[in-house]
């Protein structure tokens, strides 16, 4: 009998013989693979695979997918292999693959606010006045994409290395307007006859003409200000882009007073809330200037929802302008494929393009930097060459409406159809001249996107939403930023 | 000398031990070590205070103070106002399909439930604009809902599980007196299920305070310091701020640490002491006859349209058109189907797909082979007394942000950096503690004369465990397994700092290792917003959950009730 209080079915058998057959398994599974492993490595011929880390959904991700396919055409011994991040983990994720000493990927797109991050650990591309094998043509670059992310740049001005080679140019802001609005002759004989200039973003001269014009028409019984139908979206969120607005907006009104620092011709950009006094850089928008740019920051934010109810960014500057129910906005040059797609947007071939209200704009280009831990080298720098040829962008402003990164591509855009406001680009950047010096020092702020940045989108989001003054506003966010700077024993 | 019994039940524990010191413990005094840590004007690296110093003049931090503060008491409390009621309606009820669907939202990915939000919530393009047309997300109370819709369901199912262990001989003995309805909840359920209580309470608590993927998803829809807590802004140090970044996220976590600390420290007391002699409180005011189930029913439908309704939002996003997402007034019912963000989330995904199912499995089964022994013998055979649940609270009550840097640093020195292994062996750290202590107190309960019978067959501590208790333990086992593998599948904070490139889709030589929550929360762009394939992408995130949930169904309430078999 079997006095056992052991539940039955418990059996107690010898579990020996299943380990053994697991073991065995293992052995023959790990024998099979490395025999597959050495075959691989001894019958096939050698092909070098160059693997490309885009962001996701980005115009490079579609553009890089269509270059990579040819130039696997003309290199049957290379695959080309394109993988996706998403945005918000693209720079987080390189500068990991770089600092852990990874050989993949091989070549990193980054957008212009990345370069400062992974500058130090980017691959020093060889240039030269007419590239070659391995090398990069310096001469095909324009000046300000260059500073703006394919330089590292030592604190005195010196270029220490080229870290990126601008792939897309994204121009920010320009001003994008429906057409059907502004061919209005009704609308343009009662403009004029108020305003006295011409109801033509194409020739505002100054962000009070854009202001006039916004003001119309709201009051317009053709496209009033309600029903879901705004004036003018300009980006005012709090998240990221008023500081992206801010610089754009107060640029002329800074580079007017020469007390600022902030040079002329120098093109917004971050540098932008820098200026050079004495020899050595300070804050340059606690002034007079900045808080007369930063009261019609205000203005213009009228004519869109309020900032409480719906503040505009990234997204909102994309979707909301596609709906139709604005008649201008401040927009990425990024943002015009969207735009063009009929299947989604309203103001496809309806919108036009020009230059901020003076006649200027900044940089923000997306670049392809090189992993220094990569084996092939000189492959990943021919690709960077053939990326950037005239004809590879002639497919790319065909297919896909992709603005190139180089000289040459631009000028194979200006003559597309799609792409008639180019001109006026390239005429604007004949006129920039950007002091090494001065684009040196976003690249030394540590703390610009933890602190600095949020510190003043929090001091303006303030103002805009009343309460405190436009000059509070201005010098608390000017104090802040010294203090960080002093803080983190930073000097500019 | 240790008895051969006492020695083979240390020996069960000892893994668990190991990798708790290594991964737990050390990472945590390796921060310590990190606030002391800064760079001078040229940039060489000094030791002192500066860090501690300057972290308390960063901008903004009195709002993310406050912010913290709210997500640590607001939640929890108004978690256990609104669990209680609910775990009540429930019992009354007593229907088994509603508990796995009230449990819907605390078993979905963080990062998913914080992405149904911010859609619903948006009030040009979202549900909201037909409630309210104001942005919620410039207040930290949006994230506060997100969190009470994420945490809700597991406070009641602790509550409800509490409720429905109480005795029948208790509830007999209530009946008797004439005690039913609300006085019988006051009176008699309610300081019965007081550890319950203790455990939500406490629980939620630790949810609150550490609160980073509701943040990490609506920061891009938010103001930069409205929404931000403690351990967000941690991690934007981290990995934004250089080494002065580093040594002021460290100095923050400390302070966290101290607090967690506390909190842990309080549960362990408060959950041991002796139940003191409450008095006697008879609620003459309360009425006293059973809930109309008509009432209980309405009340569980409220519940449940708040649980739902985002979900319903999602899956109604992810078929409309781009065209139709964004338009203004927003659409509610599609006019047109489109499965196109499903093909290009599945197409795109699916390297992140694979990669969450093959680590959420992997540290799942780790935390089992590790966790369960342990659990057996600190329950059974006493093993370490109350100073491991101690450190298994205290580690559990960390906030995950403290381990990022130090394991960056263990995980890259063994090469396992950016992959599937490398995020295994470190899941188990946030993952582990939970599930001891419920296995843990899922063996209090199991009887006892198993382990007595199999010793008097002559089985030694490991014989009894592996060969008898293991063998029973099957609801104990499933359900851990589950919450391992729903935590694992959710996490959003190790994957951000151990992975950097997606899977290769190469089997035999497998690299990337980045997850689904990655792909969820990066499938917003700088140039594209594909909120078609977003939202496809968060739907597909819920199903293992679900099915989990599904087939669990039914033990899914035993764990914080009883354990094993009865009798």
């Amino acid at each position: 009998m079997d006095n056992s209080p052991v539940p039955q079915g418990i059996k107690k058998k010898s579990r020996l013989p299943a380990i053994i057959a697991v073991v065995i398994v293992i052995v023959v599974i790990a024998a099979g693979v490395s025999i597959i492993e050495l075959e691989h490595k001894t019958s096939t011929p050698s092909k070098q695979t160059l693997v490309i880390e885009v962001g996701s959904g980005s115009m490079t991700e579609q553009y890089l997918s269509m270059v990579a396919s040819n130039f696997e055409k003309a290199n049957p011994n290379v695959t080309v292999q394109i993988t996706t991040e998403g945005y918000s983990n693209l720079l987080t994720s390189e500068k990991s693959a770089l600092q852990g000493g990874s050989s993949t990927p091989n070549i990193m797109m980054y957008y212009a606010s990345g370069a400062p991050t992974l500058g130090p650990y980017l691959y020093n591309i060889p240039t030269s006045p007419t590239g070659g094998n391995g090398v990069i043509d310096l001469s095909n670059q324009i000046a300000g994409n260059m500073y703006s992310g394919g330089y590292r740049i030592a604190p005195n001005g010196t270029v220490l290395a080229t870290i990126g080679v601008p792939i897309h140019t994204v121009i920010g802001y320009m001003l994008v307007y429906q057409k059907s609005i502004f061919s209005n002759g009704t609308l343009q004989s009662e403009f004029a006859a108020k305003y006295h200039f011409s109801f033509n973003p194409q020739t505002f001269q100054n962000w009070t003409a854009l202001q006039d014009a916004a003001s119309f028409i709201n009051t317009s019984t053709s496209f009033n200000g309600s029903n879901n139908n705004y004036a003018l979206l300009f980006p005012d969120h709090a998240a990221h882009s008023i500081i992206d607005g801010y610089y754009n907006l107060a640029y002329p009104y800074l580079t007017a007073d020469p007390n600022t620092g902030v040079p002329q011709n120098s093109s917004p950009n971050y540098w932008t809330y820098f200026g050079n006094k004495s020899g050595s850089f300070s804050v340059s928008f606690n002034n007079s200037a900045g808080v007369k740019a930063l009261e019609m920051y205000k203005n213009l934010t009228q004519y869109e929802p309020s900032v409480s109810v719906s503040p505009v960014g990234y997204s909102e500057q994309l979707t909301y302008y596609e709906t139709g129910h604005y008649a201008m906005g401040i927009a990425w040059s990024s943002f015009f494929p969207d735009y063009s797609n009929s299947s989604q947007s309203k103001v496809a071939g309806n919108y036009g393009v020009s230059l901020l209200p003076g006649g200027y704009t900044g940089y923000s280009p997306t670049l392809l930097g090189i992993n220094p831990h990569s084996p092939n080298l000189t492959l990943a720098v021919n690709f960077l060459n053939y990326a950037t040829s005239s004809t590879e962008y002639g497919l790319g402003i065909t297919d896909f409406s992709f603005l190139p990164g180089s000289s040459n591509g631009l000028q194979v855009a200006e003559s597309d159809p799609g792409f008639g406001w180019v001109s006026s680009f390239l005429n604007y950047s004949a006129t920039i001249h950007i002091n090494p010096r001065y684009a040196a020092v976003v690249g030394q702020i540590s703390p610009l996107f933890s602190t600095l940045i949020p510190d003043f989108n929090t001091q303006v989001l303030d103002y805009l939403e009343g309460t405190t003054s436009a000059a509070a506003a201005m010098n608390t966010a000017a104090s802040e930023w010294t203090q960080t700077l002093a803080n983190d024993n930073i000097v500019l | 000398m240790k008895s051969p019994n006492k020695r083979q039940a240390t020996i069960l524990v000892l893994p668990a031990l190991i990798y708790l010191l290594i991964f737990g413990i050390y990472p945590m005094l390796q921060n310590f070590v990190l606030t002391f840590r800064s760079p001078d004007i040229n940039g060489s690296i000094i030791w002192g205070f500066s860090n501690y110093i300057n972290a308390f003049k960063i901008y903004g931090l009195t709002q993310i103070f406050y912010n913290t503060f709210l997500y640590t008491l607001a939640v929890p409390l108004i978690d256990i106002l609104l669990a209680i009621p609910l775990a009540t309606f429930l019992k009354r009820l007593n229907k088994p399909y509603l508990l796995p669907i009230v449990l819907l939202s605390s078993f979905i990915p963080l990062v998913t439930g914080a992405v149904m939000w911010v859609f619903m919530l948006n009030p040009t393009n979202g549900f909201m604009y037909y409630i309210a047309k104001v942005d919620l997300f410039t207040s930290p109370w949006s994230i506060v809902i997100i969190d009470i819709w994420t945490s809700l369901p597991l406070a009641t199912l602790i509550i409800y599980s509490g409720l429905r262990a109480i005795p029948p001989h208790i509830e007999e003995a209530a009946h008797m007196d004439g005690l039913i309805g609300m006085r019988k909840l006051l009176q008699v359920d309610l300081p019965y299920v007081k550890p319950s209580l203790l455990s939500a309470t406490v629980l939620m608590v630790i949810f609150g305070s550490f609160t980073f993927d509701p943040i990490y998803v609506a920061l891009s829809s938010s103001s930069p310091f409205a929404i931000m807590d403690i351990s967000y802004l941690a991690y934007n140090l981290y990995e934004t701020g250089g080494i002065i970044g580093q040594g002021q996220a460290a100095v923050l976590m400390t302070i966290m640490t101290v607090v967690s600390t506390a909190i842990a420290v309080l549960f362990v007391r408060l959950s041991l002491r002796e139940p003191a002699r409450s008095r006697k409180i008879r609620f003459k005011f309360m009425p006293n006859r059973e809930m109309p189930r008509k009432v209980a029913w309405f009340f569980v439908i409220i519940y449940l349209a708040f649980i739902l309704l985002p979900f319903s939002w999602l899956l109604l996003e992810s078929f409309k058109t781009l065209s139709e997402i964004i338009s203004i007034p927003p659409v509610i019912i599609p006019s047109v189907i489109t499965l196109a963000g499903y093909f290009r989330s599945i197409t795109v995904g699916q390297p992140y797909f694979i990669s969450s199912l093959i680590v959420s499995l992997g540290t799942s089964f780790l935390v089992f082979f590790i966790g369960a022994p342990a659990a057996y013998s600190i329950s059974r055979h006493r093993t370490g007394g109350l100073k491991f649940i101690s450190l298994i609270l205290f580690i559990y009550s960390l906030p995950t942000v403290i381990f990022m840097i130090p394991m960056i640093g263990i995980i890259k020195t063994v090469g396992l950096l950016n992959s599937w292994l490398g995020l295994i062996i470190s899941y188990p750290v946030f993952v582990m503690p939970i599930t001891i202590w419920m296995l843990y107190n899922f063996y209090s309960t199991f009887p006892k004369h198993l382990d007595e019978a199999a010793n008097m067959d002559g089985m030694s501590v490991y014989g009894s465990f592996y060969r008898v208790i293991l063998r029973l333990s099957g609801d104990g086992i499933s359900v851990t397994i589950l919450y391992a593998f729903i935590i694992a599948w959710g996490a959003l904070i190790f994957p951000l700092a151990f992975a950097y490139t997606p899977f290769n889709m190469n089997f035999l030589f497998p690299s990337g290792a980045q997850t689904i929550t990655i792909f969820i929360g990066g499938t917003i762009g700088h140039e594209a917003f594909n909120y078609g394939e977003l939202s496809a992408a968060s739907v597909i995130s819920l199903i293992p959950s679900i099915l989990l949930i599904y087939f669990a169904r039914k033990r899914i309430d035993k764990l914080w009730r009883v354990g094993g078999t009865v009798g």
